[in-house]
């Protein structure tokens, strides 16, 4: 195969790489709103 | 009344100290379901590949909670992520698009965010909820977002949140209009006899 067909399928995986990775930390950092009930005087009481 | 805040604008800012440092930013919000206060924080590192960090923010720790920062007095001040939530309550209590219903059994919406007061209060005042016919008659194409008071007999989980009947006369289309209303709200309640 030509040098030019190697180095687009380089590029191509880096790039797969990289999309795929941002998407997962996109989704471990996406936050939401987290309901608990706590006994007074427990953890997380002032 | 200090500025209010939507719960899920909370994710993303960073954890700044008194001293100036950014150690970390907010993932998820945990409040009290019964007592209707925020509890603390979930956090994630602040490096573009860092995921979740094993260390959590309790409320006891923050100085402040405002509109572009969470301020703490110093990184010391982070705990372990079970002293905010455990892990099986962080699967069983996302109240994000869980069903709305008054105590008197009619189904009102599902939960859109969760309102809370900003400063060193840390108060749950009310929810922002896809309106369902039953709340608000509206077109059928758009589902109509309004904003209820949170009630004192408030019971949330993962699958349902149930507030007073009374609170859905309360219903506001903007926080400016919320914060009027949570007023005469509590007004009232505070006029009813028990």
């Amino acid at each position: 195969m030509a040098w030019w067909i190697w180095l687009v399928m380089v590029v191509a995986a880096l790039v797969a790489v990289t999309v795929v990775t941002l998407a997962v930390q996109a989704g471990r950092r996406s936050g939401t709103v987290i309901a608990v009930r706590r006994r007074p005087g427990g953890k997380g009481m002032r | 009344m200090n500025e209010l805040m939507a719960a899920r604008s909370l994710t993303t800012l960073p954890v700044v100290t008194l001293g100036g440092d950014a150690v970390a930013q907010i993932k998820d919000t945990v409040f009290d379901a019964a007592a209707g206060r925020v509890t603390g924080f979930t956090l994630s590192g602040r490096g573009l590949l860092s995921g979740p960090l094993k260390q959590s923010l309790p409320w006891t720790a923050v100085h402040s909670l405002g509109h572009d920062a969470v301020m703490i007095r110093d990184a010391l001040a982070l705990r372990e992520t079970s002293v905010v939530v455990a892990r099986r309550e962080a699967q069983q209590g996302r109240v994000l698009h869980a069903k709305v219903l008054t105590d008197e059994g009619t189904e009102v919406g599902t939960v859109l965010d969760v309102i809370v007061e900003g400063g060193t209060s840390g108060r749950v005042v009310g929810f922002r909820i896809a309106a369902g016919k039953a709340l608000v008659q509206g077109s059928r194409r758009r589902r109509h977002r309004v904003y209820v008071p949170r009630g004192e007999t408030l019971a949330v989980s993962g699958r349902a949140l149930v507030i007073p009947a009374d609170a859905t006369r309360y219903v506001a289309d903007d926080l400016p209009a919320f914060v009027a209303r949570v007023g005469a709200f509590h007004d009232e309640r505070k006029g009813t006899p028990p």
